[in-house]
């Protein structure tokens, strides 16, 4: 026989595998932060202590920045860490609150799936012909992959927020 | 017709209260498929190009700068630095927030990150003292506007890599303006302290030679702008390298001298990525509205309509300046900017202003929109650092001079585009 505890068990299970998730790609996001910090001063310091520069910084600093922001979106998705524009959720009540709560969802939700079915194209597109970076040579098709799985899983998050609001937990902060 | 949908769809997304970005995304997304013959995925491939631009990677680098200063307790240590030396004048300590604002506006690229490491240290030192709260909020509300404006700029820096903008042009165009402003800050502290001293309570002095001892502490942040401005105006480096050995150079400092740790400096490399990830979030749905808005080509046929009627450009610029402060009362700074960009800067542009000049009249506009209610961030920030002594209302009361300040700011620019433009056609020739 199921009732409220195993179902509300089975919420706090879903929240806790997409918060695990979400954390390990914002880890990567935030690493990938760290990686064009260290990246761009190695690079300054090859430049100019020992003049010899890498070659891939500028490509590798771009590809890093592209993976950060795609890994650390699901996180802030979950977490409702972003900017909206909350004046009509503002003044309005119970179930017109409600509806337009959802309706603003709605939009995340279906940006997130067009966005994810074009750049699954362009990824596959990438990975057929395995197209590299001009320069350094670095493949693309991970980076994009990534990017994809990113948006991808920020559009799962915000579905669970949708059908599962919560109230924002200690360690989320509001947006900057 | 195409106007209308434009205008329809982005009201009717954004006050859904949906996530900014995505509410943008989804306008360009829609005017891509049934305006454009249904290719979405030019604002796909738009958003993977633009993220890949080296100047961007720059952004992360300044919000980290600015999250390890803070990090770090230095603002104490600049702010006792530079109190003697302003106690001397009848605004006393509410001048050394302008002028801590606006050295620390030297080093970091975000409005609120000044006005938090700023106001945490000043607010309780100065309400301590018997200072009036409202003019202490309103002066570092004011104040932390300064971190905009003054290179290195978030806001520039967007500017630049949205419109294809020199950032090094723009960085240096921002300084006349930037320190103008905070002049015009003291003189209205000045005027008003001396009209109403009961407000700001009298600083007993200390001699010239203890002050001019004192003030000589602020030097580890001066090798910091040389490190981060110097090699930037210099050529030596790009604005991403500056902002890199700006980081390291700050990291050092904070070991060294402020109260930085190896685990707080992991915690606001995690803090700086959030705050990254909220404005790349809104970043993005730009990129695709506005590779949407390009490629219809709406800017220049808004510049022919334009023609058509014969509005002049100072009444234009009126006009965005309008929009501008409407749009302030409900979208953060940055994000406004982000949004108008794509037909504002074609538009304006188009009938004659200069880029680097139109960069630093938006920020300014951008700096107003963060002392606007209800969404005025940087008052946001400091309601939360008085703990709720100063609500909302006052904090916006306390920081409407500073507003005004803005906005006569923008008349003299306008009337004397060469506070901007001086500096550029100095270096760049």
């Amino acid at each position: 026989m199921s009732g409220p505890a195993p179902a509300a068990a089975t919420h706090r299970g879903v929240e806790r595998v997409l918060r695990a998730i979400a954390g390990a790609l914002a880890a990567i996001g935030a690493l990938s932060l760290a990686g064009i910090f260290v990246l761009v001063f190695a690079s300054v310091l090859m430049r100019y202590v020992w003049g010899q520069p890498f070659n891939f910084t500028e490509e590798l600093s771009g590809l890093l920045m592209t993976l950060a922001v795609f890994t650390l979106l699901p996180a802030t998705v979950l977490k409702e860490v972003h900017i909206r524009v909350t004046v009509l959720s503002g003044l309005t009540q119970g179930a017109l609150q409600r509806s337009v709560f959802l309706a603003g969802q709605f939009i995340l939700l279906a940006f997130c799936v067009l966005f994810v079915r074009e750049a699954w194209a362009i990824t596959e597109f990438t990975y057929t012909l395995n197209l590299k970076s001009e320069q350094s040579r670095l493949p693309l098709a991970p980076f994009l992959m990534l990017a994809t799985a990113g948006m991808g899983l920020a559009g799962v998050a915000g579905l669970w927020r949708t059908l599962r609001p919560m109230a924002p937990q200690a360690e989320d902060g509001v947006h900057p | 017709m195409i106007w209308a949908a434009l205008g329809a769809l982005l009201s009717l997304t954004v006050l859904t209260g949906a996530m900014l970005g995505a509410a943008l995304g989804l306008t360009g997304f829609a005017i891509l498929h049934f305006f454009a013959g249904g290719s979405m995925r030019l604002g796909v491939q738009a958003v993977f190009n633009v993220l890949g631009e080296f100047t961007l990677t720059s952004i992360p680098l300044f919000i980290l700068l600015g999250d390890v200063l803070v990090a770090s307790g230095l603002a104490g240590g600049i702010y006792k630095a530079l109190s003697p030396l302003f106690a001397r004048l009848r605004g006393g300590l509410l001048h050394t927030n302008i002028a801590v604002c606006t050295v620390f506006g030297a080093v970091s690229g975000s409005s609120m990150s000044v006005s938090a490491a700023v106001g945490s240290v000043a607010y309780p030192e100065l309400i301590g003292r018997g200072y009036d709260k409202r003019m202490v909020v309103g002066s570092l509300a004011g104040g932390g506007t300064l971190g905009l404006l003054i290179p290195p700029s978030l806001s520039l820096l967007i500017y630049g890599a949205l419109t294809d903008t020199s950032i090094g042009k723009l960085f240096l165009a921002g300084v006349v303006p930037g320190l103008m402003m905070a002049l015009l800050f003291m003189i209205y502290i000045e005027i008003k302290a001396r009209r109403h001293p009961g407000l700001v309570p009298a600083e007993a002095p200390l001699p010239w030679s203890q002050t001019l001892r004192a003030t000589l502490a602020v030097w580890p942040i001066l090798v910091l702008i040389l490190a981060v401005l110097g090699s930037l105006f210099l050529g030596i480096a790009t604005p991403t390298e500056s902002a890199a050995v700006g980081v390291a150079a700050a990291a050092l400092l904070g070991f060294t001298m402020g109260d930085l740790t190896l685990a707080r400096l992991m915690q606001t490399f995690v803090n700086s990525a959030r705050t990254f990830a909220v404005i790349a979030f809104v970043f993005l749905g730009a990129v695709i509205l506005a590779q949407s808005i390009s490629v219809l080509q709406l800017p220049q046929k808004l510049l022919e309509g334009i023609s058509s009627v014969g509005l002049s450009p100072l009444l234009m610029l009126g006009v965005v300046v309008l929009i501008y402060l409407l749009l302030g009362m409900i979208f953060d700074g940055l994000s406004m900017m982000v949004m108008t960009l794509p037909v504002v800067f074609p538009l304006l542009t188009g009938l004659g202003y200069d880029a680097v000049w139109l960069g630093v009249v938006i920020t300014i506009m951008v700096e107003v929109g963060m002392l606007t209610p209800p969404v005025g961030m940087n008052l946001f920030v400091l309601v939360g650092i008085s703990k709720h002594q100063v609500n909302l209302a006052q904090a916006s009361i306390g920081a409407l001079p500073y507003w005004l300040l803005l906005m006569l700011g923008l008349v003299l620019l306008t009337a004397m585009p060469g506070i901007a433009t001086w500096l550029p056609s100095l270096s760049y020739k």
